[in-house]
């Protein structure tokens, strides 16, 4: 068993090991994940025993009280080495095992290097042909499986692909027509043509924007949040009409008025503390996680234990939300929106309050943060000049620094999020941990990715183009032999399956049945009240018990538990109603032709043989065919093929 | 553990996972044949948690104050420890109650205190906790067991409602230690009914089984050995002799009368039942203490059946040798204010929310009995001695379930998580 489990850590997390040439270790690429897991939690942000700090180059060469701990060149006169090799650090029982431990060795021997941060630079050629772009993707993909001796898996077929792509971009699987099109389309760019189409259906933006709302909506700490419709609705029509990303997440951060004119100021509702009240505090902590992909959230309390953000980098952030507040608070009226405390309308009669001189926040006096009452200044995080006015707005230079084309944090964030929409995992895992201390396993394909998204002005069809026409998303989730093993996943050598989100189940469940809403029967019992404000939509109902926590941050984890297993298996309008058995009723003349249709209608795929066979054996055991077809339904719906985008 | 070992322990996890597939889906007919050899290990710890949504004035129930209370005193079991004139047999079984008088927890807003109580932390946003009842599903509960390892039932609602209904979320162990809700005892977990008769739903899920097997063999995941597993163990809870154990239909007619026909009553049967079949964590939620308009009165109405059906619940627990191992919690998420004033809305006893000196209990578990913890002063605003906060009353409770309140998790993003903070220490005097 050790044995597997460090080939899967030298292909997961030290790539350069993988590939063909013996590179100079590298501080920041081999030994800070080493670092990582057995010395920050003493020598990090938040302890600095003996005045150490192992996170960064310069902190480690600086040494601690006990002076220099590397001397670059000469392991054995290094205190780190030493003290490792001896097993007398860490002085847990989570030692440092030998080839680690070799590593570091080789590392201080080597000169004690860091990598060489090469100047970025910024886009400024126009978008390539997105089939050019697919063909880069497979050339890096591909060159990691060979230097790592993991095979590809095959093609998928046409169903498997139809499935996946219309599951992905459209947010739910084919109906039975579509399927049986496609499958019998013989043109050799049918594949192109159906990612074309899916970009073009109204399914598209609806999809997307409902997983971005999700996002925020299913992680606030509100117990009651407002209903998210109109921000789905809004976010729906910004992708449809093919607003680019960087605008749309302007629009997001700088929502102004009330939420009838703007609803994606409900970001802000749900990024508030549990009285709904916006917090400047958690929308940093989320911003930096879900656009800029760092965890800054770790440095609210104190200075972050693993990387080198600093406490006041995350109120840094905080500072430029500190005056956006609920209308409901500020004008003391019942319309719900966003708005600025320090700039207010002139009311006659009332003095104006004085303008505002800096944008700055204090660290809440609270007991839960270090320095407490500090004030803070607004900042960029990358160190820009901040040129800003404090009387207006404070948002839209924040919103403006976080989405221009020369912040590479923000184009690498989003990259890796929508290559994890498609391919369950990003370049970077989790996909808010960016940093030093966490390298992408495929660092020039998300650095090309995010260029192209920015030369393509963030045109996020382009993206998804790209992507979808690549052989790497095209490929089966069958194993291959060879790449049975979980790493072939993390290497992109099969399609990782995906758990269908609750509202993919619900509206998956909708095209197998043949059905335009799935409610449970009315109770007799229950008289209408006309007073009472309108019930959850049946979809509503349906994915609020199909939620599981955590769902939106590991889409390959299954998230439900045995009380959704008995739901789906025993509550029939969920899965023998439908007007399915009815068509193939009427239509199957026999039941392999029902079986066939009723594959194609639940799992968009024709059965195999063997299947077929099985399948039709257990029709003509039934007493009717109708009790045939619904429990063939049943069976099919129930399973694990159903459940997974595969 | 850092995070990549986190990663990586993830990703060994799903291989393995994966690699047993075809074994798991063989045993899926066999429900029956799992728990042969259960019975003859030394039974584990339980914990049956009242959890009194609202907020429970201690002046009305088990911390009369000397000045201007609003109900006499009784005498219980134990000589100088008084209870409310409410609850003459919780009185009588005094001796089996250790009573925490010094509850001072700091939080009187009624979602963040819940949060508090069950967790031992304040809400901050950024980090989720797990309660104390997701802990138990770790620490005590049987990973492959036919029933749940932690059940919470809600007992409805008496009164006025202070907001959702709190569900304990599992947070960084893990949604298999996420609580399997009961919305109604007497229906017991919903779905377990099938529509077929069970020949031909046997003959069904033989079919999905059979097709789950060959289907998924071809592409082994981590979810889809996930769902192979929850339909295993939902096929089993089908099958399962064990389910009977939510049946309150199955308890003697004497008994049932007992527990009364209350929903909390039933509640309380059901908790019974359940720990005696081997689930180590039953939550009992009760909603509607949020007294705003004085508590006198309503808890006069909700002692009618709640002492004789708790009081019933210890010594039925009694009677069959499980209160030794069960230990019972009554609790809240705070206490209600004392008189503060002498008009106006302070001067209620018992109107508005206060978290600064309450009362909370246990009984059972090995907690020593006849034991009052704390002391406040006249008016029942001022803890005396022997402050407890909710980190020590956890800690106490997990000191009697033989949980480690310091061990070490990891939380997804790699940060080691202890359930309790390094300060938090269980209430000694109360073993």
């Amino acid at each position: 068993m050790p044995g597997r489990l460090f080939a899967v850590l030298i292909l997961t997390l030290v790539p350069a090991v993988a590939s063909a040439e013996p590179k100079t270790p590298t501080f920041e690429g081999d030994v800070l994940p080493v670092l990582n897991a057995h010395c920050l939690q003493c020598h990090g942000g938040v302890h600095q025993k003996n005045g150490l700090d192992l996170r960064t180059l310069p902190a480690a060469l600086k040494g601690g009280q006990s002076g220099a701990v590397v001397v670059p060149g000469k392991p054995d006169e290094s205190l780190l080495w030493k003290k490792l090799a001896k097993d007398e650090m860490p002085k847990t029982d989570n030692k440092v095992s030998d080839a680690n431990k070799k590593l570091i060795r080789d590392w201080i021997a080597a000169g004690a290097k860091g990598t060489e941060k090469k100047a970025e630079t910024v886009a400024t050629r126009p978008a390539k042909k997105p089939s050019e772009v697919a063909k880069f993707i497979d050339r890096e993909i591909d060159a990691k499986l060979s230097a790592a001796k993991v095979p590809a898996s095959p093609k998928a077929d046409d169903a498997e692909f139809l499935r996946r792509a219309s599951l992905d971009i459209a947010g739910k699987p084919p109906t039975t027509d579509k399927a049986a099109a496609f499958l019998a389309d013989t043109s050799t760019n049918k594949r192109e043509k159906l990612i074309d189409e899916l970009l073009a259906s109204e399914d598209y933006g609806r999809h997307f924007g409902e997983r971005w709302v999700n996002v925020f909506y299913l992680t606030t700490v509100n117990q009651t949040p407002k209903p998210p419709e109109p921000f789905k609705e809004w976010f729906a029509k910004a992708l449809n009409e093919g607003r680019g990303w960087d605008a749309i997440t302007r629009d997001i951060l700088t929502a102004t008025g009330p939420l009838s004119d703007a609803p994606q100021g409900l970001f802000f509702y749900y990024n508030g503390d549990m009285n709904s009240q916006f917090a400047p505090k958690i929308l940093a902590g989320n911003i930096g996680q879900v656009y800029l992909g760092v965890q800054l959230q770790c440095a609210e309390c104190h200075d972050h234990p693993f990387s080198a953000w600093k406490q006041t980098d995350f109120w840094s952030v905080a500072a430029f939300f500190g005056q956006s507040a609920r209308m409901e608070t500020v004008e003391n009226k019942n319309t719900p929106g966003v708005k600025e405390r320090h700039i207010e309308e002139p009311k006659p009669g009332k003095k104006p309050p004085a303008p505002l001189k800096e944008i700055a926040i204090n660290i809440p006096n609270d007991g839960e943060a270090r320095n407490g009452g500090k004030k803070v200044p607004a900042g960029l995080l990358d160190g820009a000049k901040l040129v800003a006015d404090p009387t207006k707005s404070h948002r839209p230079p924040f919103a403006e620094w976080l989405t221009a084309k020369d912040n590479r944090m923000f184009a690498r964030a989003t990259a890796n999020r929508f290559w994890a929409h498609f391919f369950g995992r990003g370049f970077v895992n989790p996909l808010n941990d960016f940093g030093d201390h966490n390298t992408p396993s495929h660092p020039a394909l998300l650095d090309a990715l995010a260029d192209e998204f920015v030369a393509s002005n963030f045109d996020v069809k382009h993206l998804i183009r790209c992507v979808c026409l690549s052989e790497a998303y095209q490929r089966t989730s069958r194993v291959a032999p060879g790449n049975e093993k979980a790493e072939a996943e993390t290497l992109f050598a099969r399609m990782a399956p995906k758990v269908l989100t609750p509202e993919q189940v619900y509206d998956a469940l909708c095209v197998a049945l043949e059905l335009s809403e799935i409610a449970p029967p009315p109770d007799p019992k229950k008289k209408p009240n006309p007073k009472a404000p309108p019930p959850p939509t049946p979809r509503a109902v349906f994915v609020a018990a199909f939620r599981g926590p955590g769902e939106a941050d590991e889409p390959t984890e299954l998230k439900l538990g045995v009380p959704h297993a008995l739901k789906l298996m025993n509550e029939s309008y969920y899965n023998t109603s439908g007007k399915v058995v009815d068509r193939v009723l009427a239509s199957a003349k026999a039941p392999t032709d029902a079986v066939e249709q009723l594959f194609l209608a639940v799992l968009s795929r024709k059965p195999t043989a063997d299947e077929r066979q099985k399948f039709v054996t257990f029709v003509e055991k039934q007493k009717s065919p109708r009790d045939a077809y619904c429990r063939v339904v049943w069976v099919l719906l129930n399973s694990s093929e159903f459940m997974l985008n595969h | 553990m850092s995070l990549r070992d986190a990663v990586l322990r993830r990703e060994f996890l799903k291989l393995s996972a994966a690699g047993v597939v075809g074994a798991s889906c063989s045993g899926w007919q066999l429900p029956r044949l799992a728990h042969a050899a259960e019975g003859s290990a030394p039974r584990r710890k339980a914990c049956i948690m009242l959890h009194m949504q609202g907020g429970v004035s201690q002046h009305h129930t088990f911390t009369v104050p000397e000045h201007k209370a609003q109900n006499q005193q009784i005498d219980t079991a134990v000589p100088g420890v008084k209870f409310c004139e409410h609850f003459p047999k919780l009185g009588a079984k005094m001796k089996d109650i250790c009573l925490i008088r010094g509850m001072s927890t700091g939080n009187s807003v009624h979602e963040r205190a819940r949060i508090l109580m069950h967790t031992g932390y304040n809400p901050n946003g950024t980090v989720q906790y797990p309660s104390v009842g997701n802990v138990a599903s770790c620490e005590l509960g049987v990973a492959d067991a036919e029933l749940p390892n932690f059940v919470s039932v809600y007992a409805g609602s008496d009164g006025l409602g202070s907001g959702p209904l709190h569900r304990s979320t599992p947070a960084y162990l893990g949604p298999k230690h996420a609580p399997v809700p009961v919305n109604d005892p007497a229906k017991g977990i919903e779905n377990l009914k099938t529509a077929l008769a069970p020949d031909e739903f046997d003959e069904a899920a033989k079919l999905l089984v059979e097709f789950e097997a060959k289907g998924q063999a071809a592409r082994p995941s981590g979810a889809a050995a996930a769902h192979q597993a929850n339909y295993k163990k939902a096929l089993q809870l089908l099958h399962s002799d064990k389910m009977k154990a939510f049946d309150l239909e199955k308890e003697p007619v004497a008994t049932r009368e007992r527990y009364g026909k209350v929903q909390f009553g039933k509640s309380l049967l059901l908790a019974r039942r359940l720990v005696e079949a081997g689930v180590p964590f039953v939550e009992i939620t009760l909603d509607g203490w949020d007294d705003h308009g004085g508590a006198d009165k309503n808890i006069k109405r909700r002692a009618e059946y709640l002492d004789p059906t708790i009081s019933f619940l210890l010594e039925d627990l009694k009677q069959r040798g499980l209160l030794e191992t069960t230990l019972v919690v009554f609790m809240s998420e705070f206490g209600r204010t004392p008189q503060l004033a002498d008009s106006g809305y302070n001067q209620t006893l018992g109107a508005g929310h206060y978290a600064k000196a309450w009362t909370t209990w246990l009984a059972g578990g090995g907690v020593r009995g006849g034991t009052v913890i704390g002391k406040v002063d006249a008016k029942g605003g001022e803890v005396t001695d022997r402050p407890v906060n909710a980190q020590d009353f956890l800690a106490t409770m997990c000191h009697a379930l033989g949980i480690d309140c310091h061990k070490e998790y990891l939380s997804k993003e790699g940060r080691p998580m202890t359930f309790l903070g390094p300060k938090a220490e269980p209430v000694k005097e109360a073993f």
